[in-house]
């Protein structure tokens, strides 16, 4: 639509903070694809917004941030699966508006998702070609020779891989399985090639594979979106990078321009802010008084659950905010949650007080003295159509009844109850009896919250608590974690936001890929360290690396 | 509606300094905002209602001789109350959120097995009327474990067992006819006049709704249920016993057929093989026209029982108005599918 579509350099001015480098590829040349001030919000969440960047053909760009910096919902507009509130997409300089799906396809959109979207129970060919046309015999009925045909040939010279195109998808592994999604993706001979996060579960060697595959596919002129949240990728694979943040883009930069250091500076930039003004708002409010001195509270040992969480052992102290620091995908939220008896374990076991626990459902982890604040409230934390007093008093209802043995609670006790905890909370509502479906997402979170702390218990475990919630309701939450710890419970603080962790923790244990690769404790525990740990990045982090993250994973593995 | 507290951006970058400030003012929502909601609230919380007090004179204006009589109210009732029953116990399954496709076939059971262990075993009524709900009970506790524990899914599961519970209704009564051979006893559970001059299943039925009605809406049971119902797993994170309530759901609904299909042999007097399929669909509509009611788009015992009474009155006045069957179906369907409209649409006005 417009006179001309911009070139590299006029797309990396978009990028505020940083003077722009060279494009990364041949200026002047036509964008592919071109995003211009996307904007999009959920409710309580501005997900995305102003959001601008244009890829050139041939260019391998990488796309990074922090979890919940609005990634995932750019690439969903691009995929035509959630529509722009505000601003255009353009496909070959050309305003198109991605019905869906499909109309991505059309346009010569493709996409790799995070998650594995294929269909299992077909063959590895007709996964290949799903949405393709299939060669048929006479037009009519499909020829799986053809099928098989084209999905090896796709399969070995493109990918190269050795994977049998008759094969049940189902039957393969996560990595092959993946690999066949990313043959899909170019089985569409697209222009735009999208990859989130492609290597997730794949082995050094794999990755160097695909890497390779995803050069070849740049070399014949497709343009190639790249999402991970493994920098040294980013650093071998990308021309350019665009770093998101808070829904912003806060860079958008020539890679060769940019040190490991700055990157992660402009991943965590607006995190150190947030650090700044949480320190000066809650001053001593949020003291990290919590020693590792009280006696033992939790003990877990080598709990397991196949394919999810490896082996996984450590202690939880009274009056203790441990944190678990780990990118998504970690095993963090599968380990808390077997802890306290929501999913079943392989094998390992957990003690509270010294006392081995049964944890064959929540009921278990309950009886033991363990809560839990699931990871996403809506599903899990909450009946969204109960008012507030119904959703607190779910899990205690017994405490109200009328007398003893006649199970009829009484309302007008449990809402005298629930009127306190709002008041305590500062839960901002017209009353007890509000549906929390029309709270914001803080105020829901402390629903949540005061559920709990109704119900009482030894160990509080916290699975992302501040996720959606503001600054003031944040503070709030540190706040509480830190006085129960002060009263001697126990607290697990599950963060994807480290400056957080890095606030409110003394020890933070650190997971990837299912296991505990590392502990930080005091001075330790900072940002920078906290990502090195989480990225596994070798050699050469930031100059502060401690030696958690030096000798590399398996070294500082905790022991105890 | 609401005002959210929560500042859209919540790292938001630039807004910082501005947004670390705590609220600290309560910005609630407004009164007026609240009293609109409420009007609109009640306007579909009565919506069932009004709708069944218009027809009600609609009917008595064009029949004012047979419609608005005692008697015609009199057979409305009596022939609500096995509907009623059923209805009032699908309706603790449909609020978490199961089906239940086989209860017509338990009510066959219940009519073939009651009436054989009457009539050729010689057995007392009382006794017999036990062994008949302990069957549903067992029934329905068989549907709930391969649901609920094993994870089948309930329309499918509820299906098959309706008709694996058909057939053993024909091994037991041999697929026969049967018209004679009941205790008076035991004819006389249903046939029986008290109180106002309405039989026995009538006051049976009422006392089972009454009961149902305090469950669900007054005792912990209930309110687990409707949190299942309502989002299952933040249920089953809370505490609640998901599998077992569900398991239970399916009993209720089980012995509530076996009590329908009781009281329809004794006020019959005789045994017809299979006679459940024509309770089937009532109930469910029966169900979900109530959820249009009193809590709207949820089910709920009131808004079953005024279904259950709001179908009856259809057909009996369309009766009355000597119309041909067809023009009954017809109505009937368009009622309920405008009934499912109307609690979708009060769901998200609620």
């Amino acid at each position: 639509m417009n006179a001309s579509p911009q070139n590299g350099s006029s797309a990396s001015a978009e990028g505020q903070d940083e003077p722009a480098g060279p494009p990364a590829t041949a200026s002047g040349q036509a964008a592919v694809l071109e995003a211009r001030n996307l904007r999009r919000s959920y409710p309580g969440v501005l997900a995305v917004d102003d959001f601008s960047m244009s890829l050139l053909r041939g260019e391998i760009l990488g796309l990074v941030g922090p979890n919940g910096a609005g990634k995932s919902t750019v690439i969903k507009m691009l995929a035509g699966a959630v529509k722009p509130e505000q601003g255009e997409i353009a496909v070959g300089g050309e305003t198109v508006d991605i019905a869906g799906p499909l109309h991505a396809t059309q346009l010569g959109l493709s996409f790799v998702h995070q998650e594995l979207t294929d269909v299992p129970n077909l063959t590895v060919a007709e996964n290949v070609l799903l949405g393709l046309k299939y060669p048929r015999w006479a037009g009519t009925l499909v020829s799986k020779r053809a099928m098989n045909n084209r999905a090896r040939e796709i399969l070995t010279t493109s990918l190269q891989v050795d994977i049998d195109p008759a094969a049940e998808v189902g039957r393969l592994s996560v990595a092959q399985r993946r690999l066949v999604m990313v043959a899909r993706g170019l089985a569409t001979e697209a222009k735009v090639l999208v990859l989130d996060e492609p290597t997730a579960s794949l082995t050094d060697q794999e990755v160097v594979h695909l890497h390779g595959v995803i050069r070849r596919v740049a070399a014949g002129g497709t343009a190639v979106i790249y999402v991970s949240h493994r920098l040294d990728e980013i650093f071998t694979l990308t021309g350019r990078v665009v770093v998101m943040r808070g829904g912003k883009k806060v860079a958008d930069l020539a890679t060769k321009s940019l040190g490991r250091a700055q990157l992660v500076d402009h991943i965590t930039g607006v995190a150190a802010e947030t650090r700044q003004a949480v320190t000066e708002e809650a001053g001593a409010g949020i003291a990290k008084h919590h020693a590792v001195a009280g006696e033992e509270l939790l003990r877990v040992e080598g709990l397991t659950r196949s394919g999810l969480v490896e082996d996984v052992s450590f202690t939880l102290h009274r009056g203790e905010v441990l944190g678990i620091a780990g990118l998504v995908g970690a095993g963090r939220t599968e380990l808390v949650r077997m802890i306290y008896g929501a999913d079943p374990r392989t094998t390992g076991e957990v003690f509270v007080r010294g006392k081995s626990t049964r944890l064959r459902g929540p009921r278990d982890g309950l009886d033991a003295g363990i809560v839990l604040l699931p990871e996403e409230r809506r599903t899990q934390g909450m009946v969204v159509d109960f008012t507030i007093r119904e959703n607190v008093t779910l899990p205690v209802l017994a405490r109200f009844r009328m007398s003893r043995g006649v199970p009829i609670p009484r309302v007008r006790k449990e809402r005298e109850r629930v009127r306190a905890l709002i008041d305590q909370l500062g839960i901002k509502t017209p009353g007890e009896e509000w549906p929390v479906r029309l709270l914001s997402g803080g105020n829901q979170q402390k629903v949540v919250l005061a559920k709990w702390i109704e119900h009482g218990a030894d160990v509080f475990i916290f699975d992302e608590p501040t996720h959606g919630v503001d600054v003031g309701g944040k503070l709030e939450v540190y706040g509480l974690m830190s006085r129960l710890a002060h009263e001697g419970y126990g607290v697990i603080f599950i963060s994807s936001e480290f400056e957080e962790l890095e606030e409110v923790c003394r020890r933070v244990l650190v997971m990837r890929e299912g296991r505990i690769v590392g502990e930080l404790q005091d001075e330790r525990v900072t940002v920078t360290n906290l990502i090195s740990a989480c990225y596994a990045e070798a050699p050469a982090v930031a100059p502060t690396a401690t030696s958690a993250s030096e000798p590399g994973p398996e070294v500082s593995r905790a022991a105890d | 509606m609401t005002d959210r507290v929560v500042a859209p951006a919540a790292a938001g970058g630039g807004a910082v300094p501005e947004t670390t400030v705590p609220p600290a003012q309560p910005s609630q929502p407004s009164r007026s905002a609240m009293a609109g909601g409420v009007a609109q609230r009640i306007l579909f919380r009565y919506g069932l209602v009004v709708a069944y007090i218009l027809m009600l004179i609609i009917f008595s204006a064009l029949k004012p001789h047979v419609f608005p009589t005692a008697e015609n109210l009199r057979a409305v009732l009596e022939e609500c109350a096995p509907t009623g029953i059923m209805a009032v116990g699908l309706t603790a399954v449909l609020i978490m959120n199961d089906f239940d496709l086989s209860f017509a076939s338990m009510l066959g059971l219940g009519s073939g097995l009651v009436t054989i262990l009457i009539v050729n075993h010689h057995i007392g009524w009382v006794l017999a009327v036990i062994i008949c709900l302990l069957v549903g009970v067992a029934g329905g506790v068989f549907n709930g474990f391969l649901i609920a524990v094993l994870g089948g899914s309930s329309f499918i599961i509820t299906l098959a067992m309706g008709t694996v519970l058909t057939g053993v209704e024909f091994a037991v009564t041999g697929e026969k006819d049967i018209f004679s051979g009941y205790s008076n006893g035991f004819l006389g559970v249903a046939q029986h006049n008290s109180l106002l001059g309405l039989n026995n299943q009538v006051w049976i039925a009422l006392v089972i709704a009454i009961l149902a009605w305090v469950m669900l809406e007054k005792t912990e049971v209930g309110r687990f249920m409707y949190a299942i119902g309502g989002n299952s797993e933040a249920a089953r994170l809370a505490g609640v016993r998901v599998k077992s309530l569900r398991i239970l759901g399916f009993v209720l609904i089980a012995m509530a057929a076996v009590a329908a299909g009781v009281l329809i042999t004794s006020l019959g007097g005789s045994y017809t093989p299979d006679p459940g399929p024509s309770y089937l669909l009532p109930a469910y509509a029966a169900a979900f026209l109530g959820a249009a009611a009193f809590r709207p788009g949820q089910f709920n015992i009131l808004g079953t029982i005024v279904g259950v009474l709001f179908l009856e009155t259809v057909i009996t006045g369309l009766t009355m108005l000597d119309l041909s069957t067809w023009i009954i179906n017809v109505v009937q369907g368009a009622i309920l599918i405008v009934a499912i409209l109307l609690s979708r649409l009060g769901e998200k006005m609620a």
